[in-house]
């Protein structure tokens, strides 16, 4: 137990250097817009959550997501939220090596891509995965869902819109808290809750959206419900100091990120 | 109603009617078996009646009257039974029938006056009157016959008989009348063989040369009847024109420079129909287009004409139209660039001819005119002939024809020569061989030869269809081939096959030909001139009629023939030649077309015919003959008198059946000159020696084809030696270029035609129309239906459906071949009409733009309608205008493919073959069925390219792109997209460059993610699109963005530095192809389109 404890928590250390260097490197390209309110907090990637899982042998990916794509109304809000919530199931699909499972997927993602207007550089990879999956290489695709989840990240930064951003930000890490808690959940044990101790990632979450201007999102009832949500995981997350949770409180955020992916379904 | 019609009767009454015939027939059976010679006229009369009973029943009377004679049947209960059921006048036209069958030849036989006499009694009529008649017939009396009968006619309504015609002011007579004081009942009148006979009513005020007829008398009217009925006179010719035309439908077309009008019959019943000019009726005057009845006391009246009744009309019906009444003046008048003749004056006349008996005079023309009479100035009235004198009016040469119209003459041709005209065939056979001959102005020329032996391939020649292999042909010493262009349009040419539209009626055939030839001149001075060519040609009677095709020819042979010539004589022609146009002709068909060609040739025109197989007459009425052997080799040239003694010397060498061919040429039969030329060769046993030609075994001649060839060369030669050498006739001046320009008005008239006429044509041919605009609906069904793709337990939606992808391939092809199926017979059809257009100088561009404009109407119809029905079955929407488009594409492709590939072929069966050929590659390679990657790699010729390279020249890939690509990226969904995404990116560019601040981004980056939702609500993609195709797109796209190349199925383009969307890019290449079709036909039709 203790050293799977001192595992997790170098693992985590690890994935918030990666995550702090990640912004110092530059890895999202400046703009040449200087004075925005807006302040980028970025995220720890997918990928790297999920090796956890694995490490921590909890990974069921096959069961972890569902046959259903996640689908939304066509609203602007609602579809960059709808991308984050894809491109973790989608990272979660290909650990479960599911051809149909990633293909529906991806077939959404440029969907939403194509509404978001995002889809010139999206289509690229697009193509460069569907040679990947017929070719099941597990690895690069991965990798290369990854890049396509920075490329959006980068797209929208450098067009600027800041709050699509953060909305997409949201719906990958409200599925990827909803998801591991998932994972937890089914495999309970007291010492491996700690992979939910994403204070970090939350505090940034909730810094950003309280950034948002955009009206047409900003004074929604799902972004309000994400708002209220986040917070109450927030209170989860941090009430307990040693970052292990009871499996209530695991319950507690499966049903907390559900309502959240509701709010956008409706 | 005074008449039953057989459509109107009950069953009961029909079988009743049927028995009563049959027991009429029985009575004609038994009455003419009992005769010991039955004679033709018996038969005659007998046929006649059988038509007439059995009209309207659905019974063949040969199959009864063949019954009838096998079989054996009471007579007296048939003569009672139809004394029980015949109507009064039944009986007695039966009487009279069997007394005129039995007049015929000499004598009454005692037995047959007894018989009919016994019929009579046993009918209930009194004998005397048929008596009279019987007198009549055997001592020639000249007193009028009348038979009296007991009861006044009041009606026919149960006659038998249909033929009775019923004068009277009743709407059911036949012969109507408008007059109060006429009866409703004047008149009836029958005829039997050539016997008329009337009988007038009860309350009748009708005269019979000025006497008062009786009622109760019917009256067998003398020969030189005059019938006056109110203020209608009717004479014999006339009573029998109305009785022979009771059925007929007709047109009489009275059409002058000051008026047109149409009297219309249709079973005696006549209607007036006004098209322009002041026409009164009874002393009012007609409106416009209105029809209005005419009755036979009606007079009809033409402004300053004089009167007319309707009884003139049927009399004059064969000169109507024809009109060659000798005017007493006429007038020449100028109008719009055009010369033309008149009978009455105008303020465009410019000359008056006076007419004199069969005199003419011209006198001066009105000052600021001048006109010169064969080159010398008329100053003073000059006497003038028809078809003889030129007129010459403002450097324009015109000679008067026979039917007082101005022809103009181009040139005046007074000699053409062929000379030494050899021509090969493309294998190296020869088809004419050193033809020489010399014809003069006004000649008619009669081509005589067996068939094969080259006499089509000759005139085509002289009509410059065909260029000799050697040889040249001289108009009046220039040579024809050094401005053939300009000759070959006085030129007229009638093939032996018709040139004729077959869904234009006669009018139209001629009306299109006349606008495209001479499209400067207006379509009123057209019409005039074609009424001219109708009654030259005999064909006013048949102006309005349907062609007809080979199957359903509503014209004779002869009035087909008579339209080829008339078409030819639209543009003047000086020359005509004519390829066997007499060929398959009834005799009198015959004698119409050479008088129409005799009368050409008296016109100053030089007419060539060909002829196989002529009657004596028919040779001797030539002016020169050509005799013509095989292999193309002329055995004679001269005058048809002359030409029996030319052989005089082979006919000396004959041995067997000598006499058998002397008898021949002692009556001029032109047989004779074909026994002659074909003599066979005999052994001295008498017996025919044979030998091979061309692995046949045939009868050797005894004189051969070189033989005359070279007999007629020495007689040339002899002639030429003998004869001195022909000075240069002063008279025969170069011929004068009279050309007329072409402006853009000429242009236009001239595409205008050919797109109507196209139209017409395809309009008219009523099957085929049916076909196209059922054709492209019924496969819209088939096809959706088919590819109507709903998921398990699911409802149907057009997102989701995976055929959309087949659905467009196969859309495409269908287009392509319906395309193909509507065009690639259109050139062939008409490839003999192109030809000869094409020699008339017609513009072949606009031939074929027209045929492409034409059909591209009903392709649009078939678009519109396959499109229509095809996305509502499959819930297809937002890419209306661009599948449209496309189709339409493939639809244009598929017509000049068709065209293109109908302008190569020569013959229908090798057009159904290669249907295939050009359908095939378009499915294999249209990227559909097979993905290109797996195609054989043979076909990459360039070992980079990931697919064969002749996949890019197939349209069908471009067109299954295109749309496929617009499907996904051009519906209305993501076209509305697009467009705000441009919107945005610009936004996002003046944001960069700090043209606004940030919170006016926000705001306005706002407004744009509401526009986004409202289109994603308005349009939803799920509606608009199809996933599959997306996807396909989507990945294509991935691709062409990470390699920047072009790629199959991506939506972009790349051109150079130039990028652009497939289904614009695809369409211009579409759209190129479609102009490399049509050029390549174009040329083919231009430059290399012959026979």
């Amino acid at each position: 137990m203790k050293k799977v404890s001192i595992a997790l928590t170098t693992l985590m250390i690890g994935l918030v250097m990666f995550g702090c260097k990640s912004r110092e490197t530059g890895k999202l390209p400046e703009t040449n817009q200087p004075p925005t309110p807006f302040i980028y907090a970025p995220l720890p990637p997918f990928h790297k959550v999920f090796a956890i899982l694995d490490y921590l042998r909890l990974g069921d990916f096959d069961q972890a997501v569902d046959d259903n794509v996640y689908e939304t109304k066509q609203e602007i809000g609602r579809s960059a939220f709808a991308l984050g919530v894809l491109t973790a199931d989608g990272i979660i699909s290909v650990r479960a090596h599911n051809k149909k499972k990633i293909d529906n997927i991806y077939k959404e993602v440029i969907r939403i891509s194509n509404f978001l207007g995002l889809d010139a550089s999206i289509l690229r990879l697009a193509n460069e995965m569907k040679d990947l999956i017929n070719s099941d290489n597990w690895d690069e695709l991965e990798k290369a869902l990854e890049n396509y989840k920075t490329e959006v990240e980068t797209s929208l930064y450098q067009s600027q819109q800041y709050d699509l951003f953060t909305m997409m930000m949201a719906g990958g890490w409200v599925e990827g808290i909803n998801r591991i808690s998932w994972f937890v959940d089914r495999n309970f044990q007291t010492g491996k809750t700690n992979i939910l101790e994403q204070k970090g990632t939350l505090n940034h979450l909730l810094t950003n959206l309280d950034h948002v201007v955009t009206p047409s999102f900003k004074d929604t009832g799902y972004f309000m419900t994400t708002r209220e949500k986040l917070l109450q995981a927030k209170q989860i997350i941090d009430k307990e100091q040693n970052g292990l949770y009871t499996r209530e409180q695991v319950k507690q955020l499966i049903i907390i990120t559900d309502e959240i992916k509701d709010a956008y379904a409706k | 109603m005074m008449r039953r019609e057989i459509s109107s009767l009950s069953r009961s009454n029909l079988e009743k009617r049927k028995k009563t015939i049959d027991m009429v027939t029985r009575l004609y059976v038994h009455v003419i078996k009992l005769e010991r010679d039955i004679t033709n006229q018996e038969i005659s009369i007998l046929y006649t009646l059988l038509i007439d009973l059995f009209r309207g029943l659905r019974i063949s009377w040969e199959v009864y009257v063949r019954e009838i004679i096998e079989s054996e049947y009471d007579y007296d209960a048939v003569v009672d039974y139809l004394n029980k059921n015949l109507i009064q006048i039944d009986k007695i036209r039966i009487v009279l029938s069997l007394i005129i069958m039995a007049k015929t030849d000499t004598d009454f036989e005692i037995s047959e006056i007894n018989n009919i006499l016994d019929i009579c009694n046993r009918f209930h009529l009194k004998t005397d009157g048929f008596m009279n008649l019987v007198n009549f017939f055997e001592f020639k009396t000249k007193d009028p016959v009348a038979i009296p009968f007991e009861q006044p006619f009041i009606s026919i309504f149960n006659s038998l008989f249909s033929d009775y015609l019923i004068f009277g002011r009743d709407a059911e007579s036949d012969i109507r009348f408008r007059d109060p004081s006429v009866a409703n009942y004047e008149l009836l009148m029958l005829a039997i063989d050539f016997y008329q006979f009337v009988a007038p009513g009860l309350h009748a005020n009708v005269q019979l040369n000025g006497v008062k007829m009786e009622p109760g008398q019917l009256y067998l009217l003398p020969r030189d009847t005059k019938i006056h009925i109110g203020n209608a006179l009717f004479d014999r010719n006339t009573l029998w024109k109305l009785h022979d035309i009771r059925d007929r439908t007709d047109e009489v077309p009275f059409r002058k420079g000051d008026f047109d009008f149409n009297i219309c019959y249709e079973s005696n019943r006549y209607t007036i129909r006004v098209s322009s000019g002041s026409v009164y009726l009874n002393g009012k005057a007609l409106q416009m287009h209105r029809d209005y009845q005419i009755c036979f006391d009606d007079t009809i009246q033409i402004k300053g004409l004089s009167p007319f009744q309707l009884q003139d009309v049927i009399r004059e019906r064969t000169r109507i139209g024809v009109d060659n009444i000798v005017p007493n003046e006429l007038f020449i008048n100028y109008e719009n660039d055009y010369y033309y003749i008149s009978r009455t004056e105008s303020s465009h006349s410019l000359a008056y001819i006076e007419i004199e008996g069969n005199q003419f005079f011209l006198y001066p023309p009105k000052r600021g005119w001048e006109l010169f009479l064969n080159g010398r100035k008329v100053e003073e009235t000059v006497p003038l002939r028809i078809n003889t004198d030129i007129i010459t009016i403002n450097k324009h040469q015109f000679r008067i024809n026979t039917f007082y119209d101005l022809i103009e003459i181009p040139f005046e041709l007074e000699q053409l020569s062929v000379v030494d005209f050899k021509h090969y065939f493309s294998d190296g056979q020869i088809a004419l061989d050193s033809i020489s001959f010399e014809v003069r102005k006004g000649q008619l020329i009669g081509i005589v030869g067996q068939s094969g032996c080259g006499k089509s391939t000759l005139v085509k020649a002289i009509s410059a269809e065909i260029i000799p292999t050697y040889g040249e042909m001289r108009l009046d010493g220039k040579n024809l081939y050094e401005n053939i262009t300009f000759y070959t349009q006085h030129f007229g040419y009638v093939p032996q096959d018709d040139l004729l539209y077959p869904y234009l009626t006669v009018y139209e055939n001629l009306f299109y030909r006349g606008r495209l030839r001479m499209p400067h001149i207006s379509a009123a001075f057209l019409n005039v001139k074609i009424d001219n060519i109708l009654k030259q040609t005999n064909l006013v009677h048949r102006k309005n009629a349907l062609v007809g095709d080979s199957k359903k020819k509503n014209l004779s042979g002869g009035e087909r023939k008579r339209l080829n010539i008339a078409l030819e004589l639209l543009y003047e022609p000086t020359v005509i030649v004519c390829d066997e146009p007499i060929t398959g002709l009834s005799f009198s068909d015959t004698q119409q077309v050479l008088a129409i060609l005799q009368s050409l040739s008296q016109q100053g025109k030089i007419v060539i015919i060909t002829i196989h197989q002529p009657s004596a007459e028919i040779f001797q009425s030539f002016d020169k003959v050509l005799l013509m052997d095989m292999m193309g080799k002329e055995v004679y040239y001269g005058s048809p008198g002359d030409c029996f003694g030319y052989f005089d010397e082979e006919l000396g060498k004959l041995t067997i059946q000598k006499a058998a061919v002397e008898n021949k040429k002692q009556t001029l039969t032109p047989d004779y000159l074909y026994d002659i030329i074909t003599y066979p060769e005999y052994d001295e046993n008498g017996e025919l020696i044979y030998e091979h030609v061309n692995r046949t075994l045939v009868a050797r001649r005894k004189f051969s084809p070189d033989y005359w060839r070279d007999k007629y060369k020495r007689r040339m030669l002899f002639e030429i030696i003998q004869h001195e050498p022909k000075s240069k006739d002063k008279n025969i001046t170069s011929p004068k270029k009279v050309k007329y320009a072409m402006n853009w008005k000429s242009l236009y008239v001239q595409f205008l035609t050919f797109i109507k006429r196209n139209l017409m044509m395809k309009i008219r041919n009523r099957s085929n129309l049916l076909v196209t605009f059922l054709e492209a609906p019924l496969l819209a069904v088939i096809i959706s239906f088919i590819l109507r793709m709903t998921p398990e337990n699911n409802n149907y939606s057009y997102y989701k459906n995976i055929n959309i992808g087949i659905y467009i391939f196969v859309s495409i092809i269908v287009f392509i071949f319906l395309g193909l199926s509507n065009s690639i017979e259109e050139i062939l059809d008409e490839r003999k009409i192109v030809i000869r257009e094409k020699l008339m100088n017609l513009k072949m561009s606009y031939y074929l733009v027209s045929k492409l404009l034409s059909l591209t109407v009903f392709s649009a119809i078939q678009v519109t309608l396959y499109y229509v029905i095809s996305s509502l079955i499959l819930g297809i929407r937002g890419v209306a205008p661009v599948s449209l488009v496309y189709y339409f594409l493939a639809s244009l492709i598929g017509l000049s493919l068709g065209l293109m590939t109908s302008s190569f072929l020569k013959n229908n069966k090798a057009i159904i073959n290669i249907m295939p050929l050009i359908l095939i590659p378009q499915i294999i390679f249209g990227g559909a069925i097979i993905e290109y990657e797996k195609m054989n790699r043979r076909l990459i010729l360039i070992t980079k390219s990931p697919f064969p390279e002749v996949v890019q020249f197939i349209p069908t890939r471009w067109l299954f792109e295109g749309l496929t690509t617009a499907y996904a990226k051009d519906n209305i969904y993501q076209r509305k997209l697009h467009k705000i995404e441009k919107k945005r990116l610009t936004l996002e560019e003046r944001f960069r460059d700090n043209e606004i601040s940030y919170d006016e981004y926000v705001n306005r980056m706002d407004a744009m993610y509401r526009l986004k939702a409202l289109i994603a609500e308005r349009w939803p993609e799920k509606k608009y699109s199809n996933a599959e195709l997306n996807f396909s797109v989507n990945m294509m796209d991935g691709r062409y963005l990470s390699e920047r190349k072009n790629v199959f199925l991506s939506s972009f383009k790349t051109l150079g530095s130039y990028e652009t969307r497939s289904w614009n890019f695809n369409a211009l290449v579409l759209v190129i192809y479609i102009a490399l079709f049509y050029f390549v036909t174009l040329l083919k039709l231009k430059y290399h389109f012959t026979e």
